[in-house]
């Protein structure tokens, strides 16, 4: 089959020449699809247009010229991520949005500006496509779905068994001085219990009496407290899991400060 | 060897296959060739198989997941399904159109990509891939590339990586998981299509240049290693590039665009990667030595200048901006030092000190073996044929050169402590002529066998026929077996102490976590393997690699003590299911002088020591894993 296409014609580039920069406009300030749509466009025309400004149509094969599109625009991204990076810019959105903008323009600019080029072929450009021969289509057509659900199957596999993959369950209990002179301590407990659970917290502050709270955390949730506690004090904390405190399940302590 | 290649073209679609002549008659350049007996059916029967290969090694990470003991030895049967069937339509004689090899490539490119991906499919967790991580997290966060990446100090300065994944998840919006699978993905095929374009322009016959890249596709980090969304997965493409663009310098015509797109490629590898740089200087070296050896007429002197460009834009970057690169580089260097001094005293690697012997499969070993043992006879033999080309085409040298590198890249296997590792690392290098060079040795081998075949003698012709088969299955397998993962970290599965990527759990994760929500970024810790790699990636921390010393159990002694002002030691990050297993990968800590020689797990009251060191604190406890606060404690003093 061929098709004919001539995606470097003067009406197509003048429009390309018009657009990217809109497209910049878009990739770099507007709502977040049309972003991507202004990147993903921007990028292509980079490196469709600009392996045909440096390296012309003529010459390569179509497998070359598609790894000069697929190649350029990465170049670009780095080396001018770096360049941008050593002339102490701000690397964001916008940056990046007219960094491919600038250069998808300049590749544009630079085939239209060769066009009529001796060197560069004036007739349309013919695509190449093999389709099955005739009565074979079926067997193709079958065989390509048949391996796309069976792809589909592995890839659905691999997914849901990695996404379910069950580790040992576990709660953390830490506690950090906190404030300017140290005079209090952040207690944080999160339960990534299997279920909800009741904790018991024990906090002793300089060896007195445990102040205890109960609590139930449900799986993925922190409780936070903060308690007062000179810095010459020691902290104990323990967790106890379910109704009773028998058995400390964590445990952390802070030495007083200047206890050597 | 043509010096001016005919450009390669995409084939009409022509007149039925039967009315062909037959293919082992028409090799042409990069024309069809002829003879198209069953040629359109096979290939999506082929991508049939070889997808069912891919479920088949999905119920096998499934299985290491769930624990189903029978559905795990589907693992290779399913790698093979998928490589051996592509290999062997490469190797076909029935594959006549340029654009079916090409597309065998792309459809090894998807398979095998979506092999490596679906070990972890929701999450990043190679230590490799969490240290590239950690960098585009800081790109991102801060804008500039020159915040600390404390995971890998040098990949600062190498930031080529992150630049990309920076922008690319900075303008699509995209999480920086996805964005790393992505970037990966595309940086996998320009590997692919950079190869194939390469191999095509110095050998002219895309028969070559196919079964070049699927030979490549064997080689033992290709699988995983350099899938990965590691710095070196965006460097060795425009490596590749650069060379490219250099043949094209002898094409008439356009040379200011060529001269820009290699100067592009030496940037690119320049500001990505360290060893592919220095491999790219070399490797242009050695291109322009060979071309200064042609007599003068056809002495073209642009492959100096490429490589005087490449030196000088190499030696500038690592002079003025990645001056830590030779520290980093520096323990690698002593490590070869120290097995070549060991060598001399009759000490081969695997019996060096500090080496970290994991036992691998025997099978597994008789297909290295296998593998290297085809693949040197191929070189070998290549070698030898492509000897009297060396005059014609000055690029003969070189190749022949690098691909006979392969045997150094075995004898390091056998002779460095970290001998495995080493020649998996040079092999993304030097299997570039290896597959080359091994290609066109087979494409001579089919034609030869072609022209000659003895149709009567039925059993020699079955010979002929399983012989690729076996030998195709033998160098995936063997290039599997000696590349990552090692076999016990083949399947994905439960907790694995010091095991690299099994060993990253919710557990630990979330112990980083807290390190960075609570302290902040940047502090010093001493940790066994898995801290110092979660805390300094997923928990920005400055973690060492050599903090054994703070686990024997003495608690806050004369070395303890020392160890710890010597490297400013804030926190100590202890899992005490290093005590319940032994480390999976040999070792328990980064940097470990009893790796390999553990027989039994470290002890619990070790572990706990710190619990009984004056002024310490133990301030996070999630069952496995105490974090201790060492400031003003004993080891303080």
């Amino acid at each position: 089959m061929t098709v004919e296409l001539d995606p470097f014609a003067p009406g197509w580039l003048v429009t390309l020449v018009v657009a990217v920069p809109l497209l910049g406009v878009a990739d770099a300030v507007g709502p977040r699809p049309l972003a991507v749509l202004g990147f993903a466009a921007n990028l292509t025309v980079l490196g469709v247009a600009g392996g045909c400004v440096l390296l012309g149509r003529a010459g390569l094969s179509a497998v070359e010229r598609a790894t000069v599109a697929l190649a350029l625009p990465i170049a670009v991204l780095v080396l001018g991520t770096i360049a941008a990076a050593a002339l102490r810019l701000h690397l964001d959105r916008p940056l990046w949005a007219a960094l491919i903008a600038l250069a998808a323009e300049a590749a544009a600019v630079g085939v239209l500006a060769r066009r009529g080029d001796p060197n560069e072929p004036r007739n349309p450009r013919r695509w190449w496509a093999t389709r099955p021969e005739a009565g074979r289509g079926i067997l193709w057509g079958a065989s390509l779905t048949a391996a796309g659900a069976v792809l589909a199957a592995a890839v659905a596999l691999s997914g849901w068994t990695a996404g379910r993959q069950s580790y040992p369950v576990f709660s953390a209990l830490s506690a950090m001085r906190a404030g300017g002179a140290e005079r209090s301590v952040k207690i944080e407990l999160t339960s990534e219990e299997a279920a909800s659970t009741r904790f018991i917290i024990a906090i002793a502050v300089a060896g007195g009496r445990p102040d205890s709270i109960t609590l139930r955390l449900a799986p993925g949730v922190t409780w936070r407290k903060t308690v007062p506690a000179p810095a010459s004090a020691s902290v104990t904390v323990v967790a106890y899991r379910g109704t009773t405190s028998r058995a400390p399940y964590r445990e952390v302590h802070l030495a007083p400060r200047g206890a050597r | 060897m043509s010096r001016n290649i005919v450009p390669v073209r995409l084939p009409a679609a022509g007149p039925s296959g039967r009315n062909r002549p037959a293919a082992a008659r028409a090799t042409g350049l990069h024309t069809r060739a002829g003879g198209d007996a069953g040629g359109p059916v096979a290939f999506p029967l082929i991508v049939l198989l070889s997808s069912v290969g891919t479920l088949a090694v999905a119920a096998a990470y499934a299985a290491g997941r769930e624990g189903w003991p029978y559905l795990s030895a589907l693992y290779w049967p399913g790698q093979l399904l998928v490589y051996v069937p592509i290999a062997l339509r490469a190797y076909s004689p029935r594959l006549t159109r340029p654009a079916e090899g090409f597309a065998l490539l792309l459809l090894l490119f998807v398979q095998q990509t979506l092999l490596f991906r679906m070990y972890s499919p929701l999450a990043l967790k190679f230590p490799d891939e969490l240290q590239h991580w950690r960098g585009t997290v800081n790109v991102i966060q801060s804008g500039s590339l020159g915040q600390a990446n404390y995971s890998l100090p040098v990949a600062v300065h190498y930031p080529g990586l992150e630049a990309l994944g920076g922008a690319l998840s900075a303008s699509t919006g995209l999480s920086l998981t996805a964005t790393a699978f992505i970037v990966a993905a595309l940086l996998r095929l320009l590997l692919v299509c950079a190869l194939y374009v390469l191999c095509l322009r110095i050998r002219a016959d895309w028969r070559v240049a196919t079964l070049a890249c699927v030979i490549y596709a064997a080689n033992p980090l290709y699988m995983f290693f350099d899938a990965m969304y590691i710095y070196q997965t965006l460097a060795l493409p425009f490596l590749l590039l650069a060379v490219w663009a250099l043949r094209l310098l002898r094409l008439p015509g356009h040379a200011a665009g060529r001269w820009v797109v290699l100067l592009i490629a030496i940037g690119v590898v320049t500001v990505s990667h360290h060893v592919t740089s220095f491999v790219m200087v070399a490797l242009l070296g050695g291109l322009a030595a060979a071309g200064l050896r042609r007599p003068r007429p056809g002495r073209g002197l642009w492959p100096v200048a490429a490589w005087l460009m490449a030196t000088a834009a190499v030696l500038a970057w690592v002079l003025l901006v990645a001056r830590d690169v030779f520290g980093y580089l520096a323990p690698v260097a002593a490590s070869l030092g120290n097995s070549a001094t060991g060598l001399l005293r009759g000490q081969l690697g695997g019996m060096a000190p500090g080496r970290a012997s994991v036992a691998e499969p025997l099978d597994e070993r008789l297909a290295t073996i296998g593998a290297l043992g085809i693949l040197a006879f191929l070189v070998v033999r290549g070698s030898r044929d492509l000897w009297p080309e060396r005059h014609a085409e000055p690029w003969t040298l070189p190749l022949i050169g690098g691909a006979l590198l392969i045997f150094v890249a075995t004898g390091l296997r056998f002779v460095a402590s970290d001998g495995a590792e080493l020649s998996g690392r040079a092999s993304t290098f030097i299997y570039v002529p290896v597959a080359l060079v091994a290609a066109i040795v087979l494409h001579d081998i089919r034609r030869r066998r072609l022209d000659h075949h003895d149709t009567g003698r039925r059993g020699l012709a079955l010979l002929d026929g399983a012989t690729p088969a076996v030998a195709a299955a033998v160098i995936l397998m063997g290039g599997v077996a000696a590349g990552w993962p090692p076999a016990w970290d083949r399947l994905p599965g439960p907790y694995l102490a010091a095991g690299y990527e099994r060993s990253v759990d919710p557990q630990g994760i979330a112990a980083a976590e807290w390190a960075l929500s609570a302290l902040g970024p940047g502090h010093r810790w001493a940790g066994d393997l898995t801290a110092y790699t979660l805390l300094a990636t997923i928990g920005d921390q400055n973690t060492v690699r050599d903090g054994g010393v703070l686990f024997d159990g003495s608690g806050a002694d004369a070395t303890a003590r020392s160890f710890v002002k010597r490297e400013d030691i804030e926190f100590l990050a202890v899992d005490l299911r290093d005590s319940m297993q032994l480390p999976a990968s040999g070792a328990y800590f980064p940097v470990d002088p009893n790796a390999g020689r553990y027989s039994s797990p470290l002890p619990r009251t070790d572990l706990t020591a710190p619990d009984r060191v004056t002024g310490v604190s133990l301030i996070y406890d999630s069952g496995d894993i105490h974090l201790y606060d060492l400031r003003g404690s004993a080891y303080d003093g």
